[in-house]
């Protein structure tokens, strides 16, 4: 692949997703040079296909109730817990931005008139590109250059200063440096590491990886979320199921039949147990605040054997038909289009990875360890859209306020050469059964279920770690890329690699349950020894982790051992 | 089931193939692919389809406008009243105070 002349701007920015956009907005009000690079066409993030979690950020819901206790708890996002300040405060600004003059001709053409009431379900099934898109628009009107299929694999760094990124072009195929004052690395969540997630297939961790690979502090690693009502039915994708079938109104059922969240839960005063009612009525708490109990319960169904074809079964006969066929409008067609009839028979559902809450460890200005790299969004364990509005903007204004005081640093050339070996490596290697990226990458997602899943356990984790550690050194060995699409492929294929031995060995020193992090041989949550963050740093050649204290935040954790219902056996 | 079948339709006369590729690469599930021998843009894998329009969308407003989704009942699916999504979520005092 043939070498382009090194780009030069103020401000890049890694990620055409929701955190990338706004941090290009915000930047770009500072009238400097903006570039946003994306691998794909900015329309595949998580950000534009994720179901609905836009309707969180800009619904009621969120006003009135910024954030439960237990809904934290629950989730077990301890390291993220003061963040929630700066989403309190700026949340509603960062949406209200969104109304302002310029971008209402783009908001109309989405047919969003009110931002706060979007109707995120639209005319297309991708609820969330009814937020991104917009904006995706906007960014590029307003003169932030947009390069798609451009593939970042690694940064540039003088003194430990961050002053551009190299990578290549995937379509076309050259290899290229972007030299930057400062840079934001806003790459989303790593979900397709997963054989089971309801995320892109372009999410692969590449940010956490690169991020790792320069030295940034990461922390919270081991928290990945599994979303529950994820369908694992043959012949229909790995969807999620939206709130108003799942959440409100169908039962759920192991392979005997029987409703088990009971046996998990924790019920409410008032809840009346009857098959039918909408889930916060039947149980007595809303859904939100038990998400990760719900996954839980459904792998924990499945370990002890009471699962049907390994998933448990959710029955929607009692769902009306103008709930069936309205939000999103899309869902009715997909299994109507592939001739399943859910109202005739229960659907078979298991968790899927949906999230990443883990990342690099930012500062309230998004700021990372490393000067002129900032963060935002899904790579900065900003695991949803109201963290990604907030602090994809925050990472944005830093990044501009150091730009405007910073001076462009000529990279090292000897350094991009070395990184353009690396990649050139990949493509100068035979093709070989072996060395397919592509079995490769599904090799590390069935690794990744099978021990890394809902449930884990220390044998599980050591066990998969040593199979990462196999599958990685034939990687290293025969891996090869025939042409610049398939060198992306491969480079997310050394992606997953760092970030699941980052998740795995967090997963493993965090000896108890919390949240979704579940760990079958430490049932309990142990408030004693594990209110801390797991931090992990590259030292050297050595992956190294360590605990800290957690900064709080509005958070007040009770001392002591808590039993994890349903798990914990006596 | 639906009464029309749904089915990516793709004019190979206009595509302009392997310098384009914003179909491709707007799907997030792999539904696409660019052949290599064949040199055309090819459905791999409809069964994952989302029908989240992405690839149409790409191809209309940075493509070549050769590509569609046929037979997507488009206006059949109206939007009903909106039921309460987080099943009362929103009663819940919050105990985090500022």
């Amino acid at each position: 692949m043939e070498w382009k002349e090194t780009l030069r701007t103020d401000v890049l920015i890694i990620g055409a997703g929701l955190a990338g956009l706004k941090a290009a907005e915000r930047a770009k009000r500072y009238g400097l040079d903006v570039v946003i690079v994306d691998k794909s066409t900015g329309r595949t993030n998580l950000s534009s296909v994720a179901g609905g979690a836009i309707g969180v950020v800009a619904g009621a819901w969120q006003i009135s109730n910024p954030f439960t206790l237990r809904s934290l708890t629950e989730r077990g996002i301890l390291g993220g817990a003061w963040e929630i300040k700066y989403c309190k405060d700026q949340r509603m600004e960062e949406i209200t931005a969104m109304e302002e003059v310029p971008l209402q001709d783009e908001l109309a053409e989405f047919g969003c008139v009110n931002p706060r009431n979007m109707k995120t379900y639209g005319p297309y099934i991708r609820m969330n590109w009814a937020a991104t898109g917009p904006l995706y628009h906007y960014v590029q009107k307003v003169g932030c250059k947009l390069m798609k299929f451009f593939t970042v694999t690694d940064l540039l760094t003088v003194d430990g200063q961050v002053v551009g990124v190299v990578g290549f072009e995937s379509r076309m195929g050259h290899f290229m440096a972007i030299n930057a004052k400062a840079v934001v690395l806003a790459t989303g969540g790593a979900g397709n590491c997963w054989a089971r997630n309801n995320t892109p297939f372009r999410s692969t961790g590449d940010g956490h990886a690169i991020a790792y690979r320069n030295g940034v502090v990461l922390n919270a690693m081991e928290y990945e979320s599994f979303d529950a009502w994820i369908i694992a039915e043959k012949g229909i994708p790995n969807y999620w199921i939206p709130p108003s079938y799942a959440r409100t109104m169908g039962n759920v059922l192991n392979a005997k039949g029987e409703d088990f969240l009971p046996n998990y839960i924790e019920l409410g005063p008032k809840a009346t147990l009857k098959p039918g009612d909408p889930f916060h009525i039947k149980y007595g708490t809303p859904v939100i605040d038990v998400v990760a109990t719900i996954a839980r319960a459904m792998a924990m169904e499945v370990h002890e054997g009471r699962g049907d074809d390994g998933a448990i079964l959710v029955d929607f006969s009692n769902v009306p038909d103008e709930v069936w066929y309205s939000e999103p409008k899309g869902i009715a067609f997909l299994h109507l289009m592939r001739d399943f009839d859910w109202k005739k028979k229960p659907v078979h559902m298991y968790p899927g990875a949906l999230g990443s809450y883990g990342g690099c460890k930012i500062t309230e200005e998004g700021e990372t360890n490393l000067p002129g790299l900032f963060s935002g969004g899904e790579v900065a364990y900003g695991e949803d859209l109201k963290y990604t509005n907030v602090f994809g903007t925050r990472a944005g204004r830093a990044a501009a306020e150091y730009a405007m005081n910073a001076s462009l640093v000529e990279p090292d050339p000897i350094q991009i050469k070395e990184k353009k070996d690396y990649l050139e490596k990949f493509l100068s290697r035979p093709k070989s059964t072996d060395g397919d990226p592509k079995a490769i990458r599904d090799a590390v997602r069935d690794l990744s279920m099978e021990k890394f899943g809902v449930l884990k356990s220390e044998e599980g984790l050591i066990q998969g770690i040593e199979r990462l550690g196999d599958l990685r050194k034939v990687a290293s060995e025969k891996m090869y890329a025939s042409d610049p699409r398939e060198l992306r492929m491969a480079f997310e294929v050394e992606s997953m690699f760092d970030c699941q031995k980052m998740h795995a060995r967090a997963a493993l020193i965090r000896t108890e349950t919390r949240g979704v992090h579940n760990r079958l041989d430490y049932p309990y949550m142990d408030n004693d020894l594990w209110v801390k963050e797991i931090r992990i740093q590259k030292v050297g050649d050595e992956m190294k982790l360590s605990t800290a204290p957690i900064r709080r935040g509005y958070v007040e954790i009770p001392k002591g051992r808590f039993p994890i219902k349903g798990m914990y056996k006596k | 089931m639906l009464d029309q079948e749904i089915k990516i339709v793709i004019d190979y006369k206009r595509c302009i193939g392997a310098k384009c590729l914003n179909c491709v690469d707007s799907c997030p599930r792999e539904v696409l692919d660019w052949d290599k021998e064949q040199k055309k843009v090819v459905v791999v894998n409809f069964q994952e389809c989302l029908l989240c329009f992405a690839c149409e969308e790409a191809c209309r407003e940075d493509g070549n406008d050769c590509y569609k989704i046929e037979g997507a009942i488009r206006k059949e699916f109206q939007p009903a009243p909106r039921i309460d999504m987080w099943g009362g979520a929103r009663e819940v005092v919050p105990p985090i105070s500022v």
